[in-house]
């Protein structure tokens, strides 16, 4: 337990990934005064802390987004973080995917996201607040079968570079945790088998490049936190090193190389 | 054999009856291509883009389509099956952008450019796939450096072609099998009619003035030439790149004011901070 977040306010997208409820608890555990959800379609995850807000606010639904945008004017405190781990991931080759995976991408992982932080910037800005985005090492690196999903998540490092650039003069801060899966049991993606024998074998069994929830957890707790306080507009490779290049160990096998 | 060369080969040029469009196709042209010119309402300018090209020998023809409906794409596609004998250079030029900031960016606009910058993009290149896998031919993507440093006032553009820089990646790993090259040019402000489209067009002039190391707009004929060289069999061993041809204003920082500011600095300042 510890008091640094004292009376913060803290606003999360994504309820339905049990990364989202440690994510909350973080946050309850380190003294926030209000940690909320925003209830979408997807529901919420069955370990969310009950002390967690519930806002009946679906960010694809206009006339929700209208009444929660009117409470957070209301709110003269403002928002101290934006967490948005809300992630439709849409996988399969260019030449397969169809308009609707590439609309359903761009709408969830970009549009949406885009009018979200929109909706919250002056309550942030009251706040000096700090916005976390996730991303996808898919965006600066192109892996075979990822579909629409690394290239909208490109987009989402951009635009929250230019969040960055131009709401620092407001003191907020904008960060992106760019990451390949997490290992999140039901919600992982069978197709992402193509990732595995892409990098270095995590030494606890997982496959390569899937994360611990909880690390993914450290890292948006570390940049929503005042520790951070010099990083802004960065995308933060979090993959356990999956981007630094390819796995030659069976190459090498298959060639002899001692 | 001449590598530079284009002799025979056909090029669809997305809004490639003006501006950088039409300074590409007439590059492509002057090294022997054939090629075909979508545009979305200017068709005078297309036909006399046209004109031009048969006039130095070539074969051109116009399609009209825009490109953010799949119908027109579908359309369009279809034209270049039926009517040519094959397809060896995609050029997805075709653009559009909302000037605004990132709090005040509205969600049509938004999303229109997404749609034309994007999603067309990628619903062209798999239209035409099973002709570029025939010829083994080569797609070409334009970008902006917006994409890699933000600018004022051009997040919806800026986005956006970070996405297109992504799709040239994921088209050059997932059709290199086929013999298919997917690259794209990365431009800073060129001196078109689109610069007229920001709030403060002046500024910008005055902005790709001074930040450019050559201290000069570009045109649209200083971009033209990488184009068709990335089309041709010297850029063959090139693929998932996009090169920045920006006259410099990425590459780093200009320090001629600090070193003014310095030279001005006295002794005493400078025995001050040590």
């Amino acid at each position: 337990m510890s008091d640094m977040r004292k009376g913060q306010k803290i606003l999360i997208w994504g309820a339905e990934r049990p990364t989202a409820s440690l994510l909350a608890q973080r946050y309850l555990d380190q003294g926030a005064a209000d940690v909320a959800i925003l209830l979408d379609e997807r529901g919420v995850d069955k370990n969310m802390p009950a002390e967690v807000r519930r806002i009946d606010c679906d960010p694809a639904n206009p006339r929700q987004m209208r009444a929660f945008g009117k409470e957070l004017a209301e709110d003269k405190h403002g928002l101290d973080v934006l967490a948005i781990i809300h992630d439709e991931t849409r996988l399969g080759y260019l030449s397969d995917n169809s308009l609707d995976d590439w609309q359903q991408s761009l709408k969830h992982n970009l549009h949406l996201v885009l009018q979200l932080s929109q909706l919250a910037y002056p309550a942030l800005k009251l706040a000096k607040g700090n916005v976390a985005l996730l991303g996808s090492i898919g965006g600066p690196y192109a892996y075979t079968g990822f579909g629409p999903t690394g290239v909208v998540r490109e987009a989402t490092h951009t635009m929250s570079r230019y969040m960055a650039s131009e709401w620092i003069k407001d003191g907020i801060r904008v960060n992106t945790v760019a990451i390949a899966v997490i290992a999140e049991g039901e919600t992982e993606h069978n197709e992402l088998r193509l990732l595995r024998a892409r990098s270095l074998p995590r030494p606890d069994g997982l496959f390569p490049g899937h994360a611990h929830p909880e690390e993914i957890v450290d890292i948006f707790d570390f940049i929503t936190s005042p520790k951070a306080r010099w990083l802004t507009g960065q995308i933060l490779m979090a993959d356990g090193g999956m981007s630094l290049g390819l796995n030659f160990d069976h190459f090498l096998e298959q060639t002899n190389f001692t | 054999m001449d590598r530079r060369s284009l002799e025979g080969r056909w090029a669809l040029i997305t809004g490639g009856g003006r501006g950088i469009g039409r300074a590409i196709a007439l590059e492509l042209a002057e090294r022997g291509a054939d090629l075909i010119l979508n545009y979305k309402s200017g068709k005078d300018a297309a036909e006399a883009t046209a004109e031009e090209l048969r006039a130095m020998g070539r074969e051109a023809w116009t399609v009209q389509g825009d490109v953010r409906k799949p119908a027109d794409l579908d359309k369009l596609a279809a034209e270049v099956i039926e009517r040519c004998p094959h397809l060896d250079i995609l050029v997805l030029n075709a653009a559009f952008g909302t000037i605004d900031d990132v709090y005040n960016v509205g969600r049509a606009s938004w999303k229109a450019t997404f749609d034309t910058n994007v999603v067309a993009s990628w619903y062209l290149g798999k239209s035409l796939l099973p002709m570029l896998k025939q010829s083994r031919g080569c797609v070409l993507s334009l970008s902006s450096i917006g994409a890699v440093m933000p600018f004022p006032q051009y997040v919806a553009i800026g986005v956006s072609k970070s996405a297109t820089e992504a799709l040239v990646r994921q088209m050059a790993v997932e059709w290199g099998r086929y013999g298919i090259r997917v690259n794209g040019i990365s431009a800073g402000p060129v001196d078109t009619r689109a610069i007229d489209w920001f709030r403060y067009p002046n500024a910008v002039r005055q902005f790709a003035r001074d930040k450019s190391v050559f201290k000069r707009m570009a045109e649209v004929d200083d971009l033209a030439p990488v184009a068709a060289f990335l089309c041709t069999d010297e850029a063959r061993w090139i693929t998932g790149q996009t090169i920045i041809a920006d006259g410099g204003i990425t590459i780093g920082i200009d320090s001629t004011d600090f070193d003014a500011q310095a030279a001005g600095s006295t002794e005493a300042e400078l025995e001050d901070r040590s």
